[in-house]
């Protein structure tokens, strides 16, 4: 019934060190990353309303990562950015620690492919020697690589 | 360690009650039926409450005739055996009773009751519970004390009242509600009469007035399951069966134009006699349970003499099948059965007049058979077909209704090679009736019924008008078992996403909650404002139904939902095939005020 076609995302931005304390500084650090994938009205939104999303239920996963994400105007592209943090960012109420955070921009009209992405997302990351692989990449490059190798990422 | 220990059991629920829920909605969403689809499902249970209705309420009349005669079955034997005095007195307690029943409800019940003829054709489909059923139980003392009267009246209305109640407990739409009392009518007529095609023709072409497969389809349905329920418990006979007697010589084909020449102005004069008798006795300055009383006191002199006219006639249609009367008694029987009718439906009896009317035009169809023999010596006219042929056709004038009279008589009698003389009788008498320009049987109920949304013209009808108050809808916070567990409430295939201020943020398609049920850890992870689309159309109340169909053109929604527009808060929806079926029923109405 949804008309909507399954779409990969665009892999943007990848920021192997994260320097925020917080899920909410993780947000904007990578926020400010995607900028250049956005035009301006969108990118001047993306860190409030990755925020909003963020306060109504946290976003955090068991397997030590957050799906932070901003559903967009449907002009904006299907994206994701990725940040490591190798001693963790505390996130949500209960200050889990998240070791890889991936903000997502999401066309309005995107559920279902927004939906398909962080399940084989969480499904990847599930893995514990997929996730140590991830995490111990040497730079940028390599985790993109990684990433594209392992997801369905343009 | 304990705490470990509570918390991993705890865990150990949760995984299963989510595991539990994914495989529900996972049938749910193989299984799930449209909303067209899902009609046909509510239409089979409207034909059970039918047919447990049609035989609760034969139950109810065997148990009360046996409390005034103490005996059971038909009421011209029943009567035979009863002593002179007997006769009188059985049917005055009963119109009493009635009076009764009728003048202390009033009391309690204040509301109209409305017909189910008036709810479906005129109204939204509903039917007031408290005024039927003290109609209904008013009906009861008259028929079972022997009033000539039918019973397929009461036991409709009873039938419509119980899939009213159920459109009424589902939240229904009105033209979901109308259709699935339309339902309960052909449920209530095919359990009556053991003709399931007849039921569904009868409600399809006298109160819906079409045939469109949108409506039949779910009036079939209904009226085939009241028809099974009917036959398994062992009543399967057709009502009129009679052996030989089909016309053999194309000259004793010419009679049934002619027959039912005659009787379409029997029908009209017959409808003024109805109509005139309910005008004269309804004034006379007595109250209404004196005014039953004295028609059944009539009734049962009248039976003192001829046993004959009690009951709605099916024992005499019989014996006319079977020949048993010579032509003298048969008029007598005629003139005698029109004099009851009147006398019970004048002085307000609640029933119907449906099997009188049969008999009726079973006297016309002896009488002319008899007749014929006389004046065209060497020619057989069987008497019993002509008196099938005069039943189709009395009815097809009567109610108007040629193609019901036919499939209806064919279904009582089960005589195929019938049907070619049934359907010139029924056709003449159609035609001649309409030439007379005369009323038909139903004609007052839909004359002085509720008006209601659907006799407006098209311009003057808004989404506000069929919209359903009550919309599945969850917080924009919802978590996704929240959301499962609405889907699988019965929320239908769309789930709104509102704000705390009521206000609509988006909706939830079934579909695209399904895939993300396998990964546990998503279900947890995932609320209602991940999965809402926030673009689809939403109507306002005020729009037009132009509007709202356009609307509907651009989704494949089956419902949409509807907003203020000041506001933005959602109020309700409005389903597509409750859209389809307002314009089918507006565009039918306006044809016809056009025709007419």
């Amino acid at each position: 019934m949804s008309s909507e076609r399954a779409t990969a995302p665009l892999l943007g931005a990848i920021l192997p060190e994260m320097g925020a304390q917080d899920s909410f500084g993780a947000i904007e650090e990578l926020s400010s990353l995607m900028a250049e994938y956005l035009s301006g009205e969108n990118a001047m939104k993306l860190t409030a309303v990755a925020l909003a999303r963020e306060s109504l239920a946290s976003t955090y996963l068991e397997c030590e990562i957050a799906l932070p994400h901003a559903r967009m105007a449907d002009s904006a592209p299907f994206c994701v950015s990725v940040g490591r943090s190798r001693k963790g960012i505390p996130w949500g109420a209960e200050g889990h620690l998240a070791h890889l955070v991936f903000l997502s921009v999401v066309p309005a009209s995107f559920a279902t492919s927004y939906l398909g992405f962080i399940r084989s997302v969480a499904l990847l990351m599930k893995d514990k020697t997929k996730r140590e692989a991830l995490l111990s990449q040497p730079d940028d490059k390599a985790m993109k690589q990684w990433l594209r190798a392992n997801l369905a990422l343009i | 360690m304990k705490e470990k220990e509570s918390w991993q059991v705890s865990a150990g629920t949760a995984a299963a009650q989510l595991r539990r829920l994914q495989l529900s909605l996972k049938l749910l969403l193989r299984l799930l039926p449209s909303d067209r689809q899902a009609i046909y499902f509510w239409a089979a249970l409207v034909g059970l409450l039918g047919a447990a209705t049609a035989i609760g309420f034969q139950a109810c009349i065997n148990r009360i005739q046996w409390f005034l005669t103490g005996q059971q079955g038909s009421f011209v034997e029943i009567f035979r055996t009863l002593e002179p005095w007997q006769r009188v007195a059985v049917p005055t307690v009963g119109g009493l009773c009635a009076g009764l029943v009728l003048m202390m409800g009033a009391r309690y019940v204040r509301t109209r009751a409305t017909d189910y003829m008036e709810a479906v054709a005129l109204g939204d489909g509903t039917v007031p519970m408290q005024a039927s059923l003290l109609r209904s139980g008013a009906a009861l003392f008259s028929i079972a004390s022997g009033a000539s009267i039918g019973r397929e009246g009461p036991l409709v209305q009873l039938a419509g009242v119980a899939a009213s109640v159920l459109g009424r407990f589902r939240s229904m739409a009105p033209p979901k509600r109308r259709l699935l009392v339309a339902c309960g009518a052909s449920a209530g007529m095919a359990a009556a009469y053991h003709a399931p095609l007849g039921g569904a023709f009868f409600v399809a072409e006298i109160v819906l007035g079409s045939f469109a497969m949108e409506s039949l389809g779910p009036l079939l349905i209904s009226s085939a399951v009241a028809a099974l329920v009917v036959k398994s418990l062992g009543n399967s006979e057709p009502l009129f069966y009679f052996t030989g007697g089909a016309p053999e010589s194309l000259t004793s084909y010419l009679l049934y134009p002619l027959l039912g020449c005659i009787c379409g102005i029997a029908a009209n004069v017959w409808m003024k006699l109805l109509k005139e008798s309910r005008y004269r006795l309804g004034a006379l300055p007595v109250p209404l349970w004196v005014r039953l009383g004295l028609g059944g006191a009539l009734i049962g002199l009248i039976a003192m003499r001829w046993p004959e006219i009690t009951g709605n006639g099916s024992t005499v249609i019989r014996g006319m099948l079977a020949d048993e009367y010579l032509w003298g008694f048969v008029a007598l029987l005629l003139v005698l059965k029109i004099c009851a009718t009147c006398i019970v439906f004048g002085s307000g009896a609640v029933g119907g007049v449906f099997t009188p009317s049969l008999m009726i035009g079973a006297s016309l169809g002896v009488l002319m058979a008899k007749m014929a023999s006389v004046l065209i010596p060497g020619v057989s006219f069987p008497s019993n077909a002509l008196a099938l042929a005069g039943m189709a056709a009395l009815l097809a004038a009567v109610a108007q209704a040629p193609v019901t009279a036919i499939i209806m008589l064919f279904e009582m009698s089960l005589r195929y090679d019938m049907i070619l003389p049934l359907s010139i009788a029924a056709v003449s008498a159609y035609a001649v009736n309409k030439a007379l320009h005369s009323d038909s049987l139903y004609e007052e109920s839909l004359r002085l019924g509720p008006r209601s949304v659907f006799d407006k013209p098209l311009a003057e009808v808004f989404v506000q008008d069929i919209l359903r108050p009550s919309t599945a809808h969850v917080p924009l916070t919802a978590p996704f078992k929240d959301i499962a567990k609405a889907f699988l409430a019965g929320a239908g295939r769309e789930i709104r996403v509102i704000n705390n201020k009521g206000q609509l943020l988006g909706e939830i398609l079934l579909p695209d909650v399904e895939p993300y049920l396998r990964e546990e850890t998503l279900a947890q992870t995932v609320i209602a404002s991940d999965l809402m689309h926030e673009n689809l159309p939403r109507l306002l109340p005020s729009m037009g139904l132009p509007l709202a169909l356009e609307a509907f053109s651009h989704t494949q929604a089956e419902s949409l939902p509807v907003v203020e527009a000041l506001n933005g808060k959602l109020i309700g929806s409005v389903g597509r095939s409750d859209l389809f079926l307002t314009l089918a029923e507006l565009t039918r109405r306006e044809q016809t005020r056009q025709r007419e």
